[in-house]
């Protein structure tokens, strides 16, 4: 009977402090929480199972701006530049395929319809956007924005995911540079 | 022979209680530990169901007797004492854990607010937000940081709070903020918990210590309860002027420090008989390119028997201010010092020319405080042809010399051929020889009337304020001691910690520790208890 009685106080003393923590959580719940970076040292891809050899077309642009840069592939697997006259250079378009298979993001953070993604640079659309397909029939479309706050990285939308990445800015300065001046001598050069 | 081991229905009632209730202590503690209903934590809650729905399925009659507490086996109180006990004990710890208990070990107290910092924070009357800006790649400039900034939140009972802002994910905040990677900001907060934007005030993180956030709440609560006023009707330097003669930088300081800044027309109120406001903390009078007459003097001493506060920076050419001026022979009489006819120069050059004076000796005091060249060198002051001042050994008031020049300089007092020329020499006789004071003070306890005359205008300038650092050290020192800014708060030197605490715990590292003297010790402790039982049962 004394160890019942134990066991009884042990029970109100579990209660008790059970009862404490719950009261302590909804505390801190109610607290604003600040946000806690961590550090990303290493870099990921955006389409990591995207191949080089998988992408069948792609087209780099300017929302708002008619001209694009599109490129596709033939069957026996060299690239033609869309409404471009002219010779495309092979290397320069398997370097933008292979920019796309590799596409580096340092961080990617979660967003909710609240989210404004204007501070990102989406007004609504962004400032250039990289869209391609692959042979198995799928489109992918990324949609820069502005370069993020004091680094070296863009802001992005990636298809219809719900997260902000933040790309390398090397690769999407190679790609807007191939479409500011794209790879293709003209007949008369 | 050995006895056939045979297990009863109620052995398996008995264990699947065990089960039952150790599972759903598991799972209670893992929902109270990450805060919400994990997977593992519901696979320990189905578990724990399922035991203690065998339990009353397999042995009903037990399960009532034990709720009702009309009767319990004795193994089965032993193990839900030991389980209720191990639980108590893990939300225990995780509630000390979560209640965030700061202790300072250290022998110098490193991590413990100053009383000067206690001071002010009792003097609190409302809430302040701390706001920080740290990027992912300043983290450990942030854990540096927060040791402080918490610290400020529980010496001020909650009335200060801290926030930490990631400006790559929020951009948009840091945009309001106009803040950079590792800024860090205080504001008043509003009663809906917002932040009262007109407050905000960035927090210069000189040294990232605790001298930096106490002043800066000093300065965030002092703000708009001390006016400075420039006297603009004698030619001074112009305030609004953003040029590099002007003084709009030094205005932008004073500003920056919660200091209102205004107009004042001295010539206007001597032809009026007026008086200097009296919310004036202190005047400034810039480089008169006019005399001061003996109705302004006139204005100006009762201003200072009022207790007000008055910065004089003189300059060369002398006219404005010549040694048998009224105003000189008024500063003499009734604050023992006064501005000579002479321009400093220092034979073995410190600056770019002779005539570019140093610091070379510093008095410590409240004015030059953060000047020591000899522990950074830009923390120097530096004055272009500049005139010196004679402090009387015999004053009618508390004076003294804050810099002075060094014992290599001399007064040239042949100012003439100084300015057709820019000849200058030592004349034995004729000439003063250093160390000479460049910047002189004088406080009257009595009215609680102080002045500062600085023999030169241009490092108030804003082509010189900032080259070097130490022209704006003196400019801020100089209003914060003519208001009494400085003295509500002071700090007694201190070693700085310039780290996180030695002994540092990641969380990681943290849960093992938990997990293993929580679970697994008294886990094991348990197993063996059991084991041993059903040895003994066996036999």
């Amino acid at each position: 009977m004394r160890r019942q009685r134990s066991l009884i106080l042990l029970g109100i003393a579990f209660v008790l402090m059970f009862a404490a923590l719950v009261w302590q959580q909804r505390e801190q719940e109610q607290q604003a929480a600040a946000p806690t970076p961590f550090p990303t040292p290493h870099l990921d891809r955006v389409f990591p199972e995207l191949e080089v050899l998988a992408i069948q077309a792609v087209q780099l642009g300017v929302p708002g701006m008619e001209r694009t840069l599109t490129l596709t592939r033939a069957e026996d697997g060299t690239w033609n530049a869309i409404g471009m006259d002219g010779e495309l250079d092979a290397e320069a378009a398997t370097a933008i395929a292979r920019t796309l298979a590799l596409l580096p993001y340092s961080q990617r953070f979660d967003i909710d319809d609240d989210t404004d993604l204007r501070q990102f640079g989406f007004r609504p659309a962004g400032d250039f956007f990289i869209q391609f397909i692959t042979v198995f029939g799928d489109e992918h479309i990324v949609a820069v924005g502005e370069p993020s706050f004091e680094g070296p990285t863009y802001y992005a939308l990636v298809d219809d995911r719900p997260q902000v990445y933040l790309l390398e800015r090397g690769p999407v300065d190679f790609l807007v540079n191939h479409y500011m001046d794209p790879p293709v001598t003209r007949p008369d050069q | 022979m050995r006895d056939e081991l045979v297990i009863t229905r109620s052995n398996l009632g008995q264990l699947a209680s065990f089960v039952g209730v150790g599972a759903l202590l598991m799972g209670g503690l893992g929902w109270l530990w990450a805060g919400w209903l994990s997977s593992y934590v519901q696979i320990a809650l189905v578990i724990g169901i399922v035991g203690v729905a065998l339990w009353v399925a397999l042995t009903p009659r037990e399960f009532i007797d034990f709720v009702s507490g009309r009767r319990a086996r004795q193994g089965t109180v032993a193990v839900f004492s030991v389980l209720l006990f191990v639980g108590i004990v893990g939300m225990f710890y995780i509630f000390v854990e979560r209640a965030v208990i700061t202790l300072d070990m250290t022998e110098a107290g490193d991590f413990t607010l100053s009383a000067e910092s206690r001071r002010v924070l009792a003097s609190l009357d409302r809430d302040i937000r701390i706001t920080g800006f740290y990027s992912p790649a300043r983290v450990a400039t942030r854990e540096l940081d927060d040791q402080f900034f918490r610290q400020y939140e529980i010496e001020s009972n909650g009335r200060i709070t801290r926030e930490y802002i990631d400006p790559v994910r929020q951009p948009a905040i840091a945009t309001a903020f106009r803040a950079q990677d590792g800024d860090v900001f205080i504001s008043f907060v509003n009663p809906d918990g917002t932040v009262d934007m007109n407050s905000v005030s960035y927090v210069p993180m000189i040294d990232r210590q605790e001298r930096d956030m106490t002043l800066a709440i000093s300065r965030l609560l002092a703000t708009g309860t001390f006016s400075v006023y420039f006297d603009l009707s004698l030619g001074e330097l112009d305030p609004g002027d953003m040029s590099s003669r002007g003084i709009s930088i030094f205005t932008q300081l004073l500003q920056a420090n919660g200091f209102n800044t205004q107009p004042l027309d001295l010539a206007q109120l001597a032809a009026t008989n007026g008086q200097i406001p009296m919310d004036a903390s202190a005047v400034i009078i810039a480089r008169p390119q006019t005399e001061i007459t003996p109705a302004m003097v006139r204005v100006l001493d009762d201003y200072l028997r009022r207790g007000g506060g008055l910065f004089l920076a003189a300059d060369y050419p002398v006219t404005a201010i010549a040694e048998d001026s009224p105003f000189n022979d008024y500063l003499w009489n009734d604050w023992g010092m006064r501005v000579l006819d002479t321009v400093v120069v220092e034979e073995i050059a410190t600056g770019p020319t002779p005539l570019d004076v140093v610091s070379a000796i510093i008095y410590d005091s409240d004015i030059s405080a953060s000047i020591d060249p000899e522990f950074d060198l830009d923390s120097r002051t530096q004055f272009r042809i500049t005139r010196s001042i004679a402090i009387d050994d015999d004053p009618p008031v508390f004076n003294g010399s804050v810099i002075m020049s060094s014992p290599d300089s001399f007064g040239e007092t042949d100012l003439d051929t100084l300015a057709r020329t820019n000849d200058f020499g030592y004349d034995d006789g004729a000439d003063i020889p250093g160390p000479l004071t460049l910047v002189g003070f004088s406080s009257n306890p009595e009215t609680g009337g102080r002045v500062v005359v600085v023999g030169d205008s241009d490092f108030l300038t804003d082509g010189q304020i900032g080259s070097p650092s130490g022209n704006a050290y003196l400019s801020m020192n100089i209003i914060g001691w003519l208001t009494e800014y400085t003295q509500s708060v002071s700090f007694a030197p201190t070693a700085g910690v310039g780290n996180v605490p030695f002994i540092f715990v990641d969380t990681a590292t943290l849960d093992r520790i938990v997990f293993g003297t929580l679970i697994v010790l008294p886990g094991v402790t348990l197993l063996l208890g059991l084991g041993v039982w059903f040895v003994r049962r066996r036999r």
